[in-house]
């Protein structure tokens, strides 16, 4: 039973993803494609959730449907309105666009194909927070202090820029 | 009356369990519980509506609606069946896609967030373990549809709105999230059931300085986020008309009031579960003090309405970077000093209570004596200057 709803729900999740992703590329308005990245993007998060990681499913609502997604909507308010993209770019970028679509493909699946899937046999039905705090402020304490100046560093930046002086 | 829906769950189970397969009779079980919490938020959104407009009425030396029905308790039925017979207008020039799709963005995720609320100890739809995470995250796909219906409208207006939503969506949701640290740091999950649970023997509201300042800038951030007044840019009447909703009228605008109260009502839950010690009380159940401190929080908002005019643009801004992110900040540091030295396990309730107070009062002082300062300056030079014109 609940490994056919788990199947059932992977597979329209997965379609969505693609399905937002494909739209984000040939969608024929800016705003559309946003809508399509959010599709893509709540889909991702609705894996991660049958995945187990309940963390980076919230964090990913979280981070990439609301903040960035709202930054890009309202990036996008502020250009100009009615900007039509060319159908097809010149050659030269074309071929270029071609090349590095290409290399992207064959490192995933190479990935893909590389790394040893594990499997379990029952749903991993255990929180990840506690493990992914104890991680990150043991073994990956460096990376963690250095992200979190970095991103302190930026927000006092971003309060600097915004003095009107 | 504590264990009610325990019992009632195990009941309802054990009934479907006799005639249906263990699994469907789980799955029905939950879905019940779905219906349960949306026909309750329907019912919360009613009342608010009604209980808004009352209490604005007497702030403002009026009565408020009491034609329809006692009290007129039932004007939000007459306006839900006004809205539902208006003809559906979408403009001519909008995104019907996006148009149609907004107010739908903006509902679901503010319902979503009714699912991990914990009603009482056995009241939960889902306790999840990133609980806290899913609020937060939730809370922020609402202002999505703004910005969308806003863009959708093809409406000067509309669009300003919009961005006024994104801005202060953008500004606020910092603070809101470090305001919350404190008390998962308190606690140590970020399950809200845990939350309310590791509240039993001092709510966090009571920590030296943390809770207050916690919740009060949780609070305000919350109000932000949901805009409502002070902070309705967004919608500002008198500015920019009706803002991301002006063009929509019918079900359509019925669906962005409905989500205005869910929030509004989402908010208040939330900082009764992180402050206020959720379902945690003396004589009555538990789920009847958890709705009775979210309400009291939904007529502090209500108040806060009534009384506060609305921010400049750049007020709201600076308020949010200037004011509240320090003031997080600082708030989280005090929050580990509290944690490492056990004061809420360590001092009583009481104890705690006069420290807050006491810390409240000379604030309270603090400022009044900054403000008459302020006051004698600014007297002196206009004094000397009306003794120099007379003389």
């Amino acid at each position: 039973m609940t490994e056919v709803v788990a199947a059932g729900a992977f597979y329209v999740f997965a379609l969505a993803a693609l399905v937002g992703g494909l739209g984000v590329v040939s969608a024929r308005h800016v705003v559309r494609s946003a809508l399509f990245l959010m599709l893509a993007l709540s889909s991702v998060a609705a894996i991660y959730v049958l995945l187990s990681a309940d963390f980076v499913a919230a964090v990913q609502i979280l981070i990439y449907t609301g903040a960035i997604m709202l930054l890009l909507l309202f990036a996008i308010m502020l250009t100009p309105q009615q900007v039509e993209l060319p159908p097809f770019a010149s050659a030269g970028q074309q071929v270029a666009a071609g090349v590095v679509a290409a290399a992207l493909l064959a490192l995933l699946v190479g990935t893909v194909l590389v790394t040893p899937w594990p499997l379990a046999a029952t749903p991993l039905d255990r929180p990840t927070t506690e493990a992914i705090g104890q991680a990150m402020l043991t073994t990956f304490v460096f990376p963690f202090e250095l992200a979190s100046l970095v991103l302190l560093v930026g927000l006092v930046g971003a309060l600097l820029l915004a003095r009107e002086d | 009356m504590n264990d009610l829906f325990a019992t009632l769950h195990a009941v309802l189970l054990g009934l479907l369990r006799a005639v249906l397969p263990e699994g469907l009779a789980q799955a029905l079980v939950t879905l019940l519980g779905i219906a349960v919490v949306l026909g309750f938020v329907a019912l919360v959104v009613m009342s608010q509506i009604w209980a808004e407009r009352k209490v604005i009425a007497r702030i403002q030396d009026r009565v408020g609606p009491n034609r329809v029905g006692p009290f007129g308790l039932l004007q939000s039925v007459a306006d839900a069946l006004k809205l539902l017979s208006k003809e559906d207008v979408v403009p001519a020039r909008a995104d019907r896609l996006v148009f149609v799709l907004a107010p739908l963005i903006v509902l679901v995720p503010s319902l979503m967030i009714f699912a991990v609320l914990p009603f009482n100890w056995d009241a939960t739809v889902a306790n999840l373990d990133v609980g806290v995470l899913y609020v937060l995250a939730l809370a922020t796909l609402p202002t999505l549809g703004i910005v969308l219906a806003g863009w959708a409208s093809y409406n000067n207006y509309s669009l300003l709105g919009a961005m006024r939503a994104a801005a202060q969506l953008v500004s606020y949701e910092v603070p809101e999230v470090l305001a919350v640290l404190p008390v998962v740091l308190l606690a140590g999950t970020l399950s809200l059931w845990g939350i309310v649970q590791a509240q039993s023997s001092a709510w966090f509201i009571l920590a030296p300085v943390v809770g207050p300042l916690a919740f009060l800038t949780f609070l305000i951030s919350g109000i932000a986020e949901v805009n409502r007044s002070p902070f309705d840019l967004p919608e500002a009447e008198s500015e920019i008309i009706a803002g991301f909703h002006m063009e929509y009228s019918g079900m359509r605008f019925a669906l962005f009031f409905l989500a205005e109260y869910a929030n509004a009502f989402s908010v208040s839950a939330v900082a009764a579960t992180l402050f206020f010690g959720g379902w945690h009380g003396w004589l009555l159940p538990g789920y009847v003090w958890f709705v009775l401190k979210a309400y009291l929080l939904f007529l502090v908002m209500v108040w806060a309405r009534g009384t506060l005019p609305r921010l400049r643009y750049d007020q709201l801004l600076a308020f949010a970077w200037k004011v509240l992110l320090p003031l997080t900040l600082v708030n989280l540091v005090l929050a580990a000093v509290v944690k490492e030295l056990r004061l809420l396990e360590v001092v009583p309730w009481p104890a705690l209570l006069v420290i807050n107070l006491g810390v409240v009062g000379l604030l309270a002082w603090g400022y009044s004596q900054l403000y008459a300062a302020a006051q004698r300056r600014a007297a002196v030079p206009l004094l000397e200057a009306a003794q120099g014109a007379r003389s």
